[in-house]
C-alpha cells in the first residue's frame, strides 16, 4: 500500500532526509537505515524533512527515536 | 459326535432309541445309558438338534403311554424354543460386547435396531474425519520391553475411547498407535463437528491425566498429535458376508491423514472447513499453507487451542452491543491499512462539532488501536472490526478483533516494569496504548480469550 521513500541530499557537514508516504513500521526501518548510513559515512547532523508524510503512527516515532539516539550515541573505541 | 447321524435324526424328527443316544453322547455315564425305562425325544428348532430331553422312571419298567409320548413331544418342542432363544440371546450379547468396543453405546444400539444399516454397500455422507497418532511411539517401542509398550498402549486407549465413546464418536481404524474416528457416520447428528472438536480437546487432558501419572512413575509422558477434516465421503461396508469393514473414502480422510501427520505432538490441526464451521465457538490460530498431494490446490491449515468459554460469543454483537445508528466496517488486516479506516473516522468525526486537532487525534488513535490489533491479536480471521457510534455530544469508536486476547493487567505492568527499571531511558516500542489515551477523553480495553475490544470516546467541546 502507502510504500515509503526516502531521499536524501548530502551538505558539507549535514544531511537532509526526505520521506515521502507513511511513516509506519517498514518506512521508519527505512529512515532508521539511511540516518545510520549517513552516521557511518561521518555526517555530523540530519534534518529530516516530513512535509511529505502526512502520517506517522507510534512504531514510525520510535524508528526516528532509535534514529536519533544513533546519531547521538558516543563513538565507540 | 457324527454330523450325518445327527442330520438324519433332525430329518426325522421321532423319539431316540438307546443306540441313538449312545451315537450322540458316548460321553454319558452308564448309568444314565442303562436307565431302566426311558423316553427320549429330540429338542431341535430351526433344523437344530439343541439337545435331548430323557424322561425316566428308575424303578419301573412300563413304557410310556401314547398320550404322554405325545405330551413329551410337544414339551420337547417349547424346551428347544427355550434354549435356542437363550443361545441367540448370548450371541447377541457377545456381538454387543465386541461392538461396542468400536463405537458408542448409543451408536451400536442404533445400528443393531435394523439389519440394513450393517448391510454392504455404500452411501456419501458428510462426516468429520479424525486421526490421532502418538509421537515418538517407534523409539519408546524400541527402547521398552514390549510387555511394558502394549501396556503403555492399553492404558492410552482405555482413555482415550473413554472420550470418545462419551461423545458418540466412531473408531473405524485402530493401527499401532493411531487412531481413525468418525462422526457422522455410520450415523450422523446435527452436531457432529462441535462433538468431533470437544473429543479432540478432552482427549488432549485425557492424556495430560495420564501422563501426570506416568510421570509420577518416572515414565516417559506420551504425546500426541491429531488431525481433523470434514466433507462429503462414500461411507458404507466394504469386506464379504463373512468380514465387513465400516469404511470411508474421500479427499477429507486424506486431508485428515496428512494433518496428523505434520502435527506436532501436542498439536491438533485442523482443515480450513473446519475451521470456518466452528471459528465462533473455538480458539484457533493459523499455521500454514499446504499444498494437497496429487491436486493443484493450496489449502490452509490451523491449529485448535482450545474451547471458547461459553460465556460470550464474539462473533455476536453480545460483545459490544449492536445499538441503533451504528456504523461498522470490517476491513481485512492488509499492510497500512489502519490509514484507511483513520481516515473513514475522520469522515464520521467531520459530522461532529469536533475542531481539526480533536478529529486528527482521532485519527491517530484509530490507527494506532488499529495497530494493536493487527500486531497482536494473532486472530485467525485476520479482519478487524470498526464501529463508530455518533452521539448527540460525543464520538464512540470500537475497534475490535477476534483474536486470542491480551492480558491487559500483565501489559500494563510491563509498561510500568519497563519504566521504573529503565529509568532515563527512552522506551521506544509499546506505546500504543499509552498514546491513544492522551489522544481521547476516555478509553476502556477489554479482552479475553475470544478477543480483545478498545472502546474510544471523544467528547465535543
Amino acid at each position: 500500500m502507502d510504500v515509503l521513500r526516502v531521499a536524501v541530499k548530502k551538505a558539507d557537514r549535514y544531511a537532509i532526509i526526505y520521506t515521502d508516504g507513511y511513516i509506519n513500521n517498514p518506512g521508519g526501518e527505512k529512515i532508521a537505515q539511511a540516518c545510520r548510513e549517513l552516521v557511518e559515512e561521518g555526517m555530523g547532523g540530519f534534518i529530516l524533512n516530513l512535509d511529505k508524510s502526512p502520517s506517522i503512527n507510534s512504531v514510525g516515532i520510535s524508528f526516528l527515536i532509535e534514529a536519533i539516539e544513533h546519531m547521538t550515541r558516543p563513538a565507540g573505541p | 459326535m457324527d454330523k450325518t447321524r445327527v442330520a438324519a435324526l433332525v430329518k426325522e424328527n421321532r423319539p431316540l432309541t438307546r443306540t441313538d443316544l449312545y451315537h450322540l453322547a458316548p460321553e454319558l455315564p452308564d448309568q444314565l445309558h442303562n436307565l431302566p425305562s426311558c423316553f427320549l425325544v429330540p429338542l431341535i428348532v430351526a433344523h437344530q438338534l439343541v439337545g435331548v430331553l430323557c424322561v425316566s422312571e428308575r424303578f419301573k419298567q412300563f413304557p410310556y403311554a401314547g398320550y404322554e409320548c405325545s405330551l413329551l413331544m410337544t414339551m420337547a418342542r417349547q424346551i428347544a424354543i427355550a434354549i435356542y432363544n437363550h443361545q441367540l440371546l448370548e450371541e447377541t450379547k457377545s456381538i454387543r460386547t465386541i461392538f461396542k468396543r468400536y463405537v458408542s453405546d448409543h451408536v451400536a444400539e442404533m445400528l443393531l435396531q435394523s439389519e440394513e444399516n450393517l448391510r454392504l454397500g455404500g452411501t456419501y455422507k458428510e462426516v468429520v474425519v479424525v486421526f490421532t497418532d502418538l509421537r515418538n511411539f517407534t523409539r519408546m517401542q524400541e527402547d521398552q520391553h514390549p510387555e511394558e509398550t502394549v501396556t503403555m498402549l492399553n492404558e492410552y486407549y482405555e482413555e482415550m475411547m473413554q472420550v470418545i465413546h462419551r461423545h458418540n464418536g466412531t473408531i473405524t481404524r485402530m493401527s499401532g498407535d493411531g487412531l481413525m474416528i468418525l462422526y457422522g457416520a455410520p450415523i450422523s447428528f446435527e452436531d457432529d463437528l462441535a462433538r468431533a472438536m470437544q473429543t479432540v480437546l478432552d482427549m488432549r487432558d485425557a492424556l495430560a491425566s495420564l501422563n501426570d501419572h506416568r510421570q509420577a512413575e518416572r515414565k516417559e509422558p506420551l504425546s500426541m498429535g491429531v488431525g481433523i477434516s470434514m466433507g462429503r465421503v462414500l461411507a458404507g461396508n466394504v469386506g464379504s458376508t463373512q468380514r465387513v469393514e465400516y469404511t470411508v473414502i474421500g479427499e477429507p480422510v486424506n486431508l485428515a491423514a496428512r494433518l496428523v501427520d505434520i502435527a506436532n505432538g501436542g498439536q491438533i490441526l485442523i482443515s480450513e472447513d473446519v475451521f470456518h464451521n466452528v471459528r465462533d465457538r473455538f480458539s484457533m490460530g493459523y499455521v500454514r499453507t499446504i499444498e494437497l498431494k496429487g491436486q493443484a490446490r493450496q489449502v490452509n491449515i490451523y491449529e485448535l487451542k482450545g474451547h471458547l468459554p461459553g460465556d460470550i460469543d464474539t462473533r455476536s454483537p453480545d460483545l459490544i452491543p449492536t445499538k441503533e445508528g451504528e456504523i461498522t466496517l470490517t476491513v481485512p488486516m492488509w499492510p497500512s491499512i489502519e490509514l484507511m479506516v483513520g481516515q473513514a473516522a475522520v469522515a464520521v468525526a467531520g459530522h461532529l462539532n469536533l475542531d481539526d486537532m480533536q478529529i486528527e487525534e482521532i485519527r491517530l488513535a484509530v490507527i494506532e488501536a488499529c495497530i494493536n490489533a493487527v500486531e497482536h491479536s494473532e486472530s485467525a480471521d485476520r479482519k478487524i472490526h470498526i464501529i463508530v457510534q455518533l452521539l448527540e455530544d460525543i464520538l464512540e469508536v470500537v475497534i475490535q478483533d477476534f483474536g486470542e486476547g491480551v492480558d491487559i493487567d500483565q501489559l500494563r505492568d510491563h509498561m510500568a516494569d519497563r519504566k521504573t527499571s529503565h529509568p532515563g531511558k527512552l522506551i521506544k516500542r509499546g506505546w500504543g496504548l499509552t498514546l491513544i489515551e492522551s489522544l481521547m477523553d476516555q478509553v476502556e480495553m477489554t479482552s479475553s480469550v475470544k478477543g480483545t475490544a478498545i472502546r474510544m470516546v471523544k467528547k465535543t467541546k
